[in-house]
């Protein structure tokens, strides 16, 4: 089966698998800085890195989907130059208030089935789109989450997408006395689909689909961002927090400009992790950082 | 009253201005010195060159006083529209109002080049949690807490959706301070697809019917907030008046624009026609009075031109500009170098472009507001810049990127790329902060270089012609 790959939430992975193809959702590795066609100045670490991995993994790949969530991944888009990788702009409103919003990006998920008729693929049916919606929604149920230990202190970490070898970040806190209860980064539970209306979806399942994606998934980039905060602020009251943990990488204005704002309203020590260009000075730096955070909140 | 033309520092503008009273200088009544100015603390005019025209002295009190006519309008009963980050378009419906005026708070951008980085902004923008890491258009979020800048509008409109993330950024921050927006949505450009209904926009790029239909629903919106606003109901017909008066001040820029970038020696200087170009976006608060400003600095120019005079020095290198610089002085740098402006591309090449007047005027709005550069492909923005640099006769490229932008990025590599490929010109990258005097042995260099490498292939190029 061919991958069609992407990184961004707002691409529904049952819709890629209900035309036949195999949905990957990208979590690149940190980014090489000697591809000349990729600018490293400016430029978010994350955005080169899906660049950079799509062009390597061309040959496997049927395709790659960008979206408009970030300008930097709107750009990236053409930043694969001349690699003949088929890759598609999705336009995902900012807005989110209006019904014209909601229904944009429908179309734009009408005009993203053709793309993948395109490489291959074939339209779905309403009851093939049921199964594949019903499965991945039983996937995501199935997904473990985290429970605060005992003796742990518990931590929520929000922020932009992690890279793969990210997931050093929850050994070390486990290591250093504390736990992730909640992950709120761009990869994490925060992004996941709303459940899927049982009626709705027998009506319509691709207006199902895409309210479940569009109207649930607070993130930060939706103008106004109040959804992220409700989201944030029912977190604070559910979970048993000590502290929360922001990673960003540099460049990324969405994430930097709320840092501010997060620390105003969760009434919680936060530790802003910014992570650069290269991977070992991160890692070194945040480790660091880390401890001394958790050291505090004991 | 004309004499010779040449470019002039305050001083000898204080020396000039009498005379030129004398002589009979008719001013309109924001007319003065412009040393006054510096002692409302705008000091970085101590350190720029200026056009010795009259029409020059005008365009720039006009642009200086822009806080006063601000606060007039608000004190006459007139509302404020605050117009962030389109560019253009919402400022075309407002002014078909009578009682509304608008303007653009992202303009602070300049406040810190201009007032040396004494007011303070940056660093309340900094203690919000913007920090130097965002365009310089995080001034704006000074002006709006410290309110000495521009009176705070009745009404802010942004649009949002395939804008640089820092603006948007920086208005949900601002958003989140109290100040209410009403958000609209630009979508991402795209072209159409194999047999898709598709509209051709000002400026030549096609988009989908459909990109058109929404982007208009989203201005009805604005329509609505506008009309509330005003209490009145902003009709068809004010909006076609809009439109027409729209289009005189751009027909009245595009001939200025063709004249000063086309013609030898350079009739008037980069910077007075940077200041020039911005007046299309928004009127500089007056739409009446800027096509005055205009039309003043355009018979000038027509002057000039016909006298085959200029302030710069003959055979210049024809240098086309690409992005605004956040600091002036930097316009007077590139002159200093031997240098000229051929073409520019300020990023609202789509303010410049007439709007089609026979067409429903909010449909004709919304191909407006698609054809904005920033809003599509970096690819497509430079296309049309390698058009402008035919069109204008350009012999080397200079992109300005703009410190901290989310587009610059990865759109400098793609322009600059495509247009060496395309037109075979030497183009060159530069970063300007909003004070760049640090920068300036720096800077120099790099556009005599650049002017070099420009003569020398205009040099080869006769060469070549003659020995064919």
């Amino acid at each position: 089966m061919r991958s069609i790959a992407y990184t961004d939430p707002f691409v529904p992975a049952e819709w890629i698998a209900a035309h036949g193809l195999r949905p990957l959702r990208l979590r690149p590795d940190w980014p090489r800085l000697d591809d000349d066609q990729v600018p490293s100045f400016g430029v978010c670490p994350f955005a080169r890195a899906f660049v950079g991995e799509l062009k390597e993994r061309q040959m496997e790949l049927a395709g790659g989907i960008f979206t408009t969530v970030c300008d930097q991944m709107r750009r990236a888009a053409e930043g694969l130059g001349r690699c003949r990788m088929p890759r598609f702009i999705l336009n995902v409103p900012a807005t989110w208030q209006t019904p014209a919003a909601i229904h944009l990006y429908q179309d734009e998920l009408k005009r993203l089935g053709g793309f993948l008729v395109h490489l291959g693929g074939r339209t779905p049916t309403e009851a093939q789109l049921i199964r594949c919606m019903l499965k991945y929604e039983e996937i995501r149920k199935k997904q473990i989450i985290a429970s605060p230990g005992k003796t742990k202190l518990s931590l929520v970490l929000v922020g932009g997408p992690l890279m793969r070898s990210d997931e050093y970040l929850f050994d070390v806190i486990e290591r250093l006395g504390g736990r992730i209860v909640l992950d709120g980064s761009e990869t994490g539970t925060r992004t996941w689909p709303g459940r899927f209306n049982r009626r709705r979806l027998r009506e319509n399942p691709l207006r199902e689909l895409a309210r479940a994606y569009f109207e649930a998934i607070p993130d930060i980039s939706r103008r106004p961002n109040t959804e992220f905060y409700r989201w944030l602020q029912r977190a604070v009251a559910k979970h048993h927090i000590k502290g929360f943990l922001i990673r960003r990488f540099v460049w990324c204005d969405r994430w930097a400009a709320e840092v501010g704002r997060i620390k105003e309203i969760c009434g919680l020590p936060v530790l802003d992790l910014d992570a650069g260009d290269g991977e070992e000075s991160t890692r070194l730096r945040t480790e660091t950082r880390l401890q001394a955070f958790l050291e505090m909140l004991r | 009253m004309n004499d010779r033309p040449k470019t002039i520092t305050l001083e000898e503008w204080e020396v000039r201005y009498p005379v030129l009273r004398r002589r009979g200088l008719v001013e309109p009544r924001y007319g003065g010195p412009l040393c006054r100015h510096v002692d409302d603390g705008d000091y970085r005019l101590r350190k720029l060159r200026y056009d010795n025209s009259p029409a020059a002295l005008r365009l720039w009190n006009f642009l200086l006083t822009e806080e006063t006519r601000l606060r007039e309008a608000k004190r006459a009963g007139k509302k404020l529209v605050g117009t962030m980050k389109d560019l253009g378009t919402v400022p075309v419906m407002a002014y078909a109002l009578d009682n509304l005026v608008a303007f653009y708070p992202d303009g602070a951008w300049w406040i810190p080049c201009i007032m040396e980085m004494s007011t303070g902004m940056l660093e309340i923008a900094d203690s919000l949690g913007i920090n130097e890491s965002f365009c310089p258009v995080r001034a704006m979020l000074g002006a709006f807490v410290t309110q000495k800048h521009f009176p705070i509008p009745d009404l802010l409109t942004c649009s949002v959706g395939a804008v640089c993330d820092d603006f948007s950024a920086i208005a949900q921050r601002l958003n989140a301070l109290g100040f209410d927006i009403l958000w609209w949505e630009i979508p991402h450009r795209r072209k159409p697809e194999p047999g898709e209904p598709a509209v051709v926009l000002p400026g030549g790029f096609k988009a989908p019917k459909s990109q058109v239909d929404f982007v208009r629903s989203e201005l009805e919106r604005v329509r609505r907030a506008l009309e509330k606003l005003a209490g009145k109901p902003l009709t068809r017909e004010m909006l076609q008046d809009g439109i027409q008066t729209a289009n005189a001040v751009r027909r009245v820029l595009a001939e200025l624009r063709t004249l000063a970038y086309r013609s030898e020696p350079c009739p008037m200087p980069a910077l007075e026609m940077l200041i020039a170009e911005m007046l299309a976006i928004h009127f500089c608060s007056d739409r009446a009075e800027s096509l005055d400003v205009l039309t003043d600095l355009l018979n000038e120019v027509r002057r000039r031109v016909q006298k085959k005079q200029g302030p710069g020095r003959p055979g210049a290198a024809k240098i086309f500009w690409v992005n605004p610089v956040a600091d002036l002085q930097v316009m007077n740098l590139l002159e200093e170098s031997g240098g000229r402006i051929a073409g520019t591309e300020y990023l609202f090449c789509h303010a410049l472009d007439e709007i089609p007047d026979r067409i429903d005027p909010m449909d004709a709005l919304a191909r407006m507001a698609l054809a904005d550069p920033m809003v599509g492909p970096a690819a497509d923005r430079a296309d049309r810049i390698c058009r402008d640099v035919v069109r204008f006769g350009a012999e080397a490229v200079l992109i300005s990127r703009i410190p901290g932008a989310s587009h610059c990025a990865w759109e400098g590599s793609v322009i600059a790329e495509r247009v060496r490929t395309r037109t075979h010109l030497p183009v060159l990258e530069i970063e300007v902060p909003p004070i760049s005097d640090a920068m300036n042995p720096t800077l120099r260099t790099r556009f005599e270089a650049l002017v070099e490498t420009a003569l020398k292939q205009r040099k080869g190029k006769t060469h070549a012609v003659r020995g064919h």
